[in-house]
C-alpha cells in the first residue's frame, strides 16, 4: 500500500474529509493544512518613501500642502486629532507633492495613503 | 426578641439579598440565554458545597444619588465550595446587581475571596459577567481593579487561576483575566475588548459588532487571549470541571492520582498513525491518544495556533502535560502565535510540578517576512526559555523530523531534556535533505551536465548519511532509538524514574523571558 493510500484511510477515522495544501520550507514541500492567519497574512511590499500613509487613526484638523508644492524633509504635512491629542506629521523626504488624498475634517484611518511625493 | 425571630429574621433578609436585583432584572438576564450569577456558582460547585461569604455587604458611595441605592451584595457573590471535591475559592459577578459593575465593596469582596484562596492554597474561579467600572465610584473603581490585578500577579504560579467570561468584560477588566491562567469562553455570550464598537466607531467610523470584535470564536481563534470554547454554560462548567481534575490545588502540591487505565490501542495503533514520508500529514493527537490513560487527551487552545498541540493526559494515572508538533496543520512549524500558546503551557506545567512529554514532528521555524516583522525572534526565544527554565521531569519523543532551530526548541538533550528519545524514522539534521543538498552540493549541481539528476543523487545520499536518527545517538544527544510500540512503556519507566529528580538553579529574584 502505498503512503497516500495509508494515509487517506485515516483521514476518515475521524469521520471528516480533510483537504490538503503544500507548504515548501528550507525546498521541501509538505503535504499540510493552512490556516486562516497564514493565508491572510501580508505580502511584503518593498516600501516607496513618498508615499505617506497614516501612522494612526484619527481626524484631520489642517493639511499644510498641496499638490505641485515643492517641500523638503522636515516640512509638515498635516496635523490631526487622534486620542485626545492634536498630532503633527512631517515629511520624510525632499521632493514634490504629486497627490494629496485627504481633507480638513476627514476620519482618516490607519496605513490609509495620504500623500505621494516624488 | 427571642432567637426564633431573630432567626426569622435572618431568612428573611437572606431571602430579599439572594434575590440580587430582583425578578425583572433576572427575567432579562436568562432572556440573554445567561444563567443568573447564582446559578452559575452553584451549578459548577459540588451539590451543596457552596458556602457564600459577605451576602450583606454594602456600598458607601454617597455621589450622584448613590446613596438613594441598595445594590445587594454590591453586585458580586464569593465564596468556597468544592469541584470534585477539590476545595475551591469562587466568584461571580451579578449582572442584575447594577450590570455588574465594580465599585469599591465590590473589589474588596473579589480581593477577599482572592486572599483567602492564596492563604488556604487552593484554586481560584472568577466569573466574569460586568458592565465595567461604577462610573459613579470614579477613582474608587479604578483603585478596585488595580488590587484585583496585583492578587492576581502575586497569586500565579502559587496557585491555579481559572477565568470564566459569561458576559461582557471590557476596558480594564479584561486584565484579570489576561493575568490568570486559563480563560474560558462561550460562544454568544462572552465579549472581551479593550474598547468597544461604540469608541471604535466614533474614532475611526468603523462599524463592529461586540461579537466580531471580541466574542467567543475572536478570542479562542485569533487572539488566543481564551484557551476553552464552549457553546453553552453548562459544556463550559463540565470543561472547568475535567481541568481542575487535572491540576494540583497549589504550587507544593502533584495533581491527584487517579486510576490507571490502558489506551485504546485498536482505535490508536501507534505504529500506524504516522505515515513514514515526512512530507506526509496526519493527526500528531492521535499519538498522545495512543499512549494515554484511557487515550484522553484534554486539548487546551484548540483552535488557536493549531500547528502546535498542548494538553493534558494521564499516565499511569497520574497527570501530564503534552507539548506536540501537529503536522496536519502548516506542517507542525514554530511560528510567533505555535512557541507563545507552548510556551506559557510549559511554564504552567513546571510551576505546578506536571511532568512534560514532547512529541517532535517539525520543520523548524515557519520562514517568511511576516513572521520575522512580527518579531519571530523573541517569540521564538519563548519556547526556549521555557523549557530551559523548566525543573519538572522533561521526556521527549523524537517521532520523525527534527530539524534546525526546531530541533533544539521543542525540548531537546540541549535544553537538559531528562530523556531523548527517538523512533527509527526520526530525522535529525540541521536542515531537510532538499535544502541542505542544495547548499552543501551547490557547486557539484551547478557544474553537472544534469544538474537536476545530480540534485536528486546528492539529495538522495544526504538522506542515507544524515536523515535519520543514528548521527545523534551517535553523540549521546539521543539516549535510545526505540520502536513505536515501545512509547508508552518507556514513558511509564521515564516518570517512575524521574519521581526524585532534583534539578537545583542558582538563586534569583526571578529570570526576564521573552516577552
Amino acid at each position: 500500500m502505498s503512503e497516500n493510500n495509508q494515509h487517506k484511510n485515516k483521514d476518515h477515522h475521524d469521520g471528516q474529509k480533510r483537504k490538503y495544501r503544500s507548504l515548501v520550507i528550507d525546498g521541501t514541500r509538505y503535504r499540510t493544512q493552512l490556516t486562516e492567519k497564514f493565508r491572510k497574512r501580508e505580502k511584503w511590499d518593498n516600501p516607496h518613501k513618498g508615499k505617506i500613509y497614516s501612522e494612526f487613526p484619527g481626524t484631520v484638523v489642517k493639511v499644510d500642502v498641496e499638490k505641485g508644492d515643492e517641500i523638503e524633509k522636515g516640512d509638515r504635512l498635516y496635523i490631526y486629532d487622534a486620542m485626545k491629542m492634536k498630532n503633527r506629521a512631517y515629511s520624510p523626504v525632499d521632493g514634490t507633492v504629486t497627490d494629496v488624498r485627504i481633507k480638513e475634517d476627514e476620519v482618516i484611518k490607519k496605513g490609509q495613503l495620504l500623500f505621494v511625493i516624488e | 426578641m427571642s432567637l426564633k425571630r431573630k432567626i426569622l429574621e435572618l431568612q428573611k433578609k437572606r431571602e430579599k439579598v439572594l434575590k440580587g436585583g430582583g425578578d425583572k432584572a433576572i427575567e432579562k438576564q436568562v432572556a440573554m440565554g445567561k444563567m443568573t450569577a447564582r446559578e452559575r456558582i452553584v451549578t459548577l460547585l459540588d451539590e451543596n458545597s457552596f458556602h457564600e461569604y459577605d451576602l450583606f455587604v454594602e456600598h458607601e458611595a454617597r455621589d450622584f444619588d448613590m446613596d438613594k441605592k441598595i445594590l445587594h451584595g454590591d453586585g458580586v457573590i464569593i465564596g468556597t465550595g468544592t469541584i470534585y471535591g477539590a476545595p475551591i475559592c469562587v466568584y461571580a459577578q451579578d449582572f442584575t446587581v447594577a450590570g455588574g459593575s465594580l465599585g469599591l465593596m465590590h473589589a474588596r469582596k473579589i480581593g477577599k475571596i482572592m486572599d483567602h484562596a492564596m492563604k488556604m492554597r487552593v484554586p481560584l474561579i472568577g466569573i466574569n459577567d460586568s458592565g465595567g467600572a461604577r462610573i459613579q465610584e470614579g477613582v474608587n473603581s479604578l483603585a478596585g481593579y488595580g488590587e484585583i490585578f496585583y492578587r492576581n500577579t502575586v497569586a500565579s504560579g502559587v496557585i491555579p487561576q481559572i477565568s470564566v467570561i459569561l458576559g461582557p468584560c471590557a476596558g480594564g477588566a479584561v486584565y484579570s483575566p489576561a493575568l490568570t491562567d486559563f480563560v474560558f469562553v462561550v460562544d454568544q455570550i462572552s465579549k472581551m475588548f479593550i474598547t468597544g464598537p461604540g469608541v471604535i466607531k466614533t474614532v475611526l467610523g468603523e462599524e463592529i459588532t461586540m461579537e466580531e470584535l471580541g466574542g467567543a470564536k475572536i478570542h479562542s481563534e485569533q487572539t488566543g487571549n481564551a484557551h476553552f470554547y464552549a457553546e453553552s454554560e453548562l459544556e463550559c462548567f463540565n470543561q472547568i470541571k475535567k481541568l481542575v481534575s487535572f491540576i494540583p490545588w497549589n504550587n507544593g502540591q502533584k495533581a491527584k492520582s487517579m486510576e490507571p487505565k490502558e489506551p485504546h490501542t485498536e482505535k490508536y495503533p501507534i505504529s500506524e498513525i504516522v505515515p513514514g514520508n515526512p512530507k506526509e500529514p496526519y493527526d500528531i493527537r492521535d499519538v498522545i491518544r495512543a499512549v494515554s490513560d484511557d487515550s484522553d487527551f484534554f486539548e487546551i487552545q484548540e483552535r488557536w495556533a493549531k500547528n502546535v498541540v498542548i494538553g493534558f493526559s494521564r499516565i499511569n494515572g497520574e497527570t501530564v502535560g503534552f507539548v506536540g508538533n501537529q503536522p496536519l496543520i502548516l506542517a507542525g512549524v514554530l511560528d510567533v502565535d505555535s512557541s507563545d500558546k507552548a510556551a506559557r503551557f510549559i511554564r504552567f506545567c513546571n510551576a505546578f510540578n506536571i511532568p512534560l512529554v514532547t512529541f517532535v514532528d517539525l520543520p523548524g521555524y515557519l520562514p517568511g517576512v511576516d513572521q520575522e516583522h512580527a518579531g519571530v525572534i523573541r517569540h521564538g526565544a519563548k519556547i526556549l526559555y521555557a523549557y530551559s527554565e523548566a525543573t519538572v521531569p522533561k521526556i521527549t519523543f523524537i517521532i520523525r523530523k527534527a530539524y534546525g532551530g526546531g530541533y533544539i526548541a521543542m525540548n531537546s538533550r540541549h535544553l537538559n531534556a531528562d530523556f531523548v528519545f527517538a523512533w527509527p524514522g526520526a530525522e535529525i539534521a540541521v536542515m531537510g535533505p532538499e535544502g541542505a543538498a542544495n547548499i552543501i552540493f551547490r557547486k557539484e549541481i551547478q557544474n553537472a551536465d544534469d544538474p537536476e539528476k545530480m540534485r536528486k543523487q546528492k539529495i538522495k545520499e544526504y538522506k542515507q548519511k544524515f536523515a535519520n536518527p543514528y548521527v545523534a545517538a551517535a553523540k549521546g544527544y539521543v539516549d535510545s532509538v526505540i520502536e513505536p510500540e515501545e512509547t508508552r512503556k518507556l514513558l511509564l519507566h521515564a516518570l517512575e524514574v524521574s519521581k526524585n529528580k532534583v534539578d537545583k538553579r542558582p538563586t534569583k529574584k526571578h529570570g526576564i523571558p521573552p516577552f
